[in-house]
């Protein structure tokens, strides 16, 4: 098993057509925190461990990923959040803050916008929600490679599946090293446990389903929007070596209530490059909304 | 692979790179040049028509077949000046340019670079950079259905790792797909552009970076436009089952005078899917007011 703390314990529950793999930690209301790609729960550790004194964090590998069951379909937005809710549910909370990092906050605004009155205020780290334009801005090849041209690429059916293929780890170390502020931050312990889930079978198929259903997740978001704006506290933070203001930007255009800004000294890696910063906002930004 | 009848090969230095080419026929000169991922061998079956009427130069490209794999170069004007130079060395001071895929977008810098040494041009199914077609079909669309490979190849170090040991699926992959009769070129037949590009150091990168230019082909073309439109014949085809009408299209910004348009039950791989109809319309173009 990878290292964590001991405050960290393993469960799975059957969640609707599969088994969910999640982890616990601490005391007090709930939180829940979800992973993005290439990642599971594991990507929260130092978040789970830095929070306990203080919020139940509950963190569950997406179907597909992690030790989730990697199931055939599901894969759209409002499914992948759908699956969550119904983990919520499961655990017995009426209400949750709800924490995504990556394609996390994607399925994060996906679970809000479907349940308005059952969650207590959302958090976005690093990603631009699809639908909001600010991706697709961001798809458009750019000299030097300087766009998020993974997107694009992962998009495409089967063919990056058969090309990652055998060379996973180079693959997903290629993200954690360049999309970080701190290349070392995402360590060679960490990479191992997460090329060990990608590498699960069916594992890599289904993390790039994700990337094959842009454009449901796209239009889902767009009919969410057109039901109104959020209006529960948000909070989006991109790292200053990557998103910086555009999840800021990315979140006003579903919500009306934003504050964030930028992770000093992070990249992509928020979780792993500056989890202490991570944690003193969630606990500061929840215990503001609970005063009220 | 067999030599086309009537045809030797040779190799010459032109500047820093070793060209290897084909060489046949007799009267006024015609460069064939191919695209990626391919090599002289894609002209196989227009060759020996063709030399009935001229004198056929059929290189491979740098970085590509047999020619060398210098670490720069392979944006398009670099790529046309090596065509001017083996033209030149081989005394041919005017030639027709038929270029396909990338070969296309050489021919067009050559022509605009030499203005008076390029008698007529044909490009086959490649839109040229900084004409705006090939830049609205990289734009992500559902289901991979636009030209995903164009930015992705376009990425500087990442394709070559991943694509490496993959060669054969991933060349097979193109051959197949854009084309109208996916079995057009035969797996047999494939050995004869994957070999090189697998077995020879440095050819995988070499081609890679002539995705890499794209941005800076685009910019050459519009210092090119900005000199003027072309004012030589030419002839603009497109695959009805890949670039179709926007071959023409792509042609029309940057020339006066172009025919063409789509080519029925036809793909990408024009020189091999219709080879014979090539022939007679690279014939009958480049020998029309004769």
């Amino acid at each position: 098993m990878a290292k964590e703390s001991p405050r960290i314990t393993h469960h799975t529950a059957r969640i609707k057509d599969m088994r969910m793999h999640y982890t616990m930690a601490g005391e007090g209301p709930p939180v829940l925190l979800l992973h993005g790609w290439p990642h599971h729960s594991y990507g929260w550790r130092h978040v789970q461990e830095l929070m306990a004194d203080r919020y139940t964090t509950i963190a569950p590998d997406l179907r597909g990923q992690g030790y989730s069951s990697k199931t055939e379909g599901g894969y759209d937005a409002d499914n992948l959040a759908d699956d969550f809710y119904e983990l919520v549910q499961h655990l017995g909370h009426d209400k949750v803050f709800v924490v995504g990092h990556d394609w996390g906050s994607v399925w994060g605004y996906h679970y809000a916008a479907q349940h308005r009155d059952e969650v207590e205020a959302l958090v976005n780290f690093e990603m631009m929600i699809p639908g909001t334009g600010g991706h697709e801005e961001g798809m458009i090849p750019k000299p030097n490679g300087e766009f998020f041209w993974h997107m694009g690429w992962h998009s495409v059916p089967e063919i990056p599946e058969a090309l990652i293929r055998g060379k996973e780890r180079m693959y997903l170390t290629y993200y954690y090293e360049n999309f970080a502020y701190n290349p070392t931050a995402v360590d060679l312990d960490a990479i191992d446990e997460f090329v060990h889930c990608m590498t699960l079978i069916g594992a890599l198929r289904a993390g790039l389903k994700i990337y094959q259903e842009f454009w449901s997740h796209s239009e889902q978001a767009r009919k969410h929007i057109a039901d109104g704006m959020l209006e529960i506290p948000v909070m989006a933070y991109g790292g200053e070596a990557l998103m910086g203001d555009l999840c800021v930007q990315s979140m006003q255009k579903v919500a009306t209530n934003v504050e964030g800004g930028s992770v000093p000294q992070s990249g992509h890696w928020v979780a792993e490059e500056r989890p202490d910063f991570v944690a003193e906002k969630l606990i500061e930004f929840f215990d503001k909304v609970r005063k009220g | 692979m067999e030599t086309p009848v009537g045809f030797t090969h040779h190799r010459l230095q032109v500047g820093d790179v070793r060209l290897h080419y084909l060489k046949g026929g007799e009267g006024d000169a015609v460069m064939l040049v191919h695209g990626w991922p391919q090599n002289w061998s894609e002209w196989r079956h227009v060759m020996p028509r063709l030399a009935e009427h001229f004198t056929v130069v059929v290189p491979d490209c740098r970085g590509m077949g047999w020619s060398s794999k210098p670490m720069t170069g392979y944006d398009q004007d670099s790529m046309a000046e090596d065509l001017f130079g083996l033209a030149t060395a081989l005394g041919h001071d005017r030639i027709h340019f038929v270029g396909h895929d990338w070969g296309a977008v050489w021919g067009y810098a050559y022509a605009a670079l030499h203005r008076n040494a390029v008698r007529r041009l044909v490009t086959l199914d490649m839109m040229i950079p900084g004409t705006g077609h090939h830049e609205a079909g990289m734009v992500p669309t559902p289901h991979g259905e636009f030209f995903w490979h164009m930015g992705f190849q376009s990425v500087p170090e990442v394709p070559e790792e991943i694509i490496r040991g993959n060669e054969a699926i991933y060349m097979t992959l193109n051959y197949e797909s854009y084309a109208y009769d996916p079995s057009a070129i035969s797996w047999p037949e494939t050995r004869v552009y994957i070999e090189p590009m697998r077995d020879h150091i440095g050819a995988l990168r070499a081609g890679l970076h002539i995705y890499q230019q794209f941005f800076t082909d685009a910019e050459q073309t519009e210092r090119h436009l900005a000199a003027g439109k072309l004012d030589i014949p030419v002839l603009a085809l497109g695959g009805e089952a890949c670039v179709g009408p926007f071959m023409k299209a792509s042609m029309e910004v940057l020339a006066d005078d172009v025919r063409g348009g789509v080519i029925e039950r036809c793909g990408h791989w024009i020189p091999e899917e219709r080879p014979e109809w090539l022939a007679d319309q690279l014939i009958e173009f480049l020998t029309e007011g004769k």
